[in-house]
């Protein structure tokens, strides 16, 4: 598979040497790469770096060091071939589902008398036929987080840059949600890039793993994950070899957690 | 609505849960308005007992009576209609100054640091204290009085309006910027939006100011206008006459507040929850 996203010797920081608190490094020598198509996913503890790294490649902010390409194109800025899903759902809570996917869609330069019917093909596709005319304080937090994912699936990106997503929902609709994106991207096969703290969670939705340690925040892992795409299996959660890449993983993270 | 849909719902008795419906309605207006109907009594029966001096304050039934004459002789209408177009005529050009200045102030952070002591200093400065100055340079015709209002009226508005573009959830900005909307883009489809119902909670304020400064400045020099009334009113020593007038300038505050929370809710509606 090609590369979509290459990340070469990325550095972060944050401050200045001069001022009280001085430099703060987010990020350190990050050499990452994202296939074509994969769903890699991010796992590390909270500080480490790892939503400043999805930032940078969203083109939101610059790294201090180092560049990140897509397609071998440097990234300068954000751009309809990337998009956001946030943990908070970030909804525009003045405007109705359909009118959030719109907005995607406005933003992309999507001629306005085609805007209502590619809006609605999406939230379909979320399964959310029915709620369009809903604002999101009517939606439960699991509806919403489906409207941020097709309103960011609306402008046909290449890449989907999810920070956290299903951090912010109860656990039998993050398990209902986990299986709704595997779902979606078996019918879109996007590349995705997805963030999260829960080792669960990553072993769950991702074809590769790459584990990320705090102060300087780097990527101190990166495998494949060996039963990934089998979404026949009944329980995944209960294989031997879930557990046992459940435990490699604890172990490397441990220490971080407890300094 | 509760009425409507009684009717509508083939239920057994309509008639009997209308009736239920209605008399809960009664009930729950019956508590609501009990206060003022102790009020209104007491003003009615405390000067008649001679508790106190019924030429200061006469009791309601005769204000009523005196109303009632003001406003059969078109007098009420034609002072009311003069306060109210200042008033209003006032807002406005508030409304039209504040907003856009608001809207530069609050996404301009430089700017916001150059002005925000100067806004802090006017802010503070009674506007009834600049009456003078105001009818120093505009004279006392209906420039003087307007221009009271609208220097009165501007402050709620600006203020809101700076601080609904100041506090725009960032996470918004942010999801909008990662779909590459530009400045101008941004600033027209999410910064705007998001900061409506802040600033029309300004206006609300704002409205509600201009009908108070206004009076006190018809009070001290105008020719028509309800605080001219009122005060007109107690030099001639038509006491009753200026109880009227007051009673007419509270239910217009009250009107207007009313009508204007019923469009802050419906601008607001998203914020539920």
């Amino acid at each position: 598979m090609s590369a979509k996203i290459q990340v070469c010797r990325v550095g972060k920081t944050f401050g200045n040497s001069q001022r009280q608190g001085g430099v703060v490094t987010a990020l350190e020598d990050i050499d990452l790469m994202v296939r074509s198509g994969e769903i890699l996913v991010l796992v590390g503890p909270s500080g480490c770096g790892k939503s400043t790294l999805l930032d940078l490649i969203a083109g939101l902010a610059v790294p201090t060091t180092g560049e990140i390409l897509l397609e071998g194109r440097r990234i300068t800025g954000p751009g309809p071939d990337r998009s956001l899903v946030f943990q908070q759902y970030a909804l525009f809570p003045w405007r109705t589902a359909l009118g959030n996917v719109e907005f995607a869609l406005e933003a992309a330069g999507v001629p306005r008398a085609d805007r209502p019917r590619r809006a609605r093909h999406f939230l379909a596709l979320v399964g959310l036929s029915g709620a369009e005319d809903r604002y999101p304080h009517q939606l439960s937090g699991g509806m919403k987080q489906r409207v941020a994912i097709a309103r960011s699936l609306s402008g046909e990106p290449d890449v989907l840059l999810m920070d956290e997503p299903f951090a912010a929902v109860d656990a039998q609709t993050r398990e209902m949600l986990q299986d709704e994106l595997l779902r979606i991207w078996a019918a879109t096969r996007k590349t995705i890039l997805f963030i999260t703290h829960s080792i669960d969670e990553a072993l769950y939705l991702g074809h590769r793993v790459a584990v990320m340690a705090a102060r300087p925040g780097r990527v101190i892992d990166i495998f494949d994950v060996p039963f990934a795409g089998h979404g026949g299996i009944d329980d995944l959660r209960s294989l031997p070899e879930f557990g046992q890449l459940r435990h490699h993983i604890w172990k490397q993270l441990r220490p971080q957690a407890a300094a | 609505m509760s009425f409507a849909s009684s009717m509508i719902v083939s239920s057994p008795q309509p008639a009997a849960v209308a009736t239920r419906r209605l008399a809960a309605v009664g009930y729950q207006a019956g508590r609501q308005l009990a206060a003022c109907a102790i009020l209104l009594a007491a003003w009615e029966i405390v000067p008649r007992l001679g508790l106190v001096d019924p030429v200061f304050l006469p009791p309601f039934s005769t204000v009523v009576a005196a109303w009632w004459d003001l406003a059969s002789s078109g007098a009420l209408a034609a002072h009311g209609a003069a306060s109210l177009s200042r008033a209003f005529s006032g807002l406005a050009i508030a409304i039209l100054i504040a907003i856009p200045l608001g809207l530069l102030i609050g996404a301009n952070r430089r700017l916001g640091e150059v002005l925000d002591p100067l806004i802090e200093v006017f802010r503070n400065t009674a506007p009834l204290a600049l009456l003078p100055v105001f009818t120093l340079i505009l004279g006392i015709g209906e420039v003087s009085k307007v221009t009271m209002v609208v220097y009165a009226a501007a402050w709620p508005i600006l203020l809101s309006t700076v601080t609904g573009v100041r506090t725009v959830d960032p996470l918004l900005i942010k999801a909008a910027r990662s779909m590459g909307l530009g400045p101008s883009a941004l600033f027209r489809k999410v910064v705007l939006p998001a900061s409506v119902p802040t600033i029309f909670t300004g206006i609300r304020l704002a409205a509600a100011i201009s009908l108070l400064v206004l009076i006190a400045a018809e009070m001290v020099g105008a020719r028509a206008g309800l605080g001219y009334m009122i005060n007109a009113a107690q030099f001639n020593f038509q006491i009753p006459e200026m109880y009227a007038g007051i009673i007419t300038l509270s239910a217009l505050g009250l009107l207007l507040n009313v009508a204007l929370r019923r469009i802050e809710l419906r601008l607001s509606r998203w914020k539920d929850a």
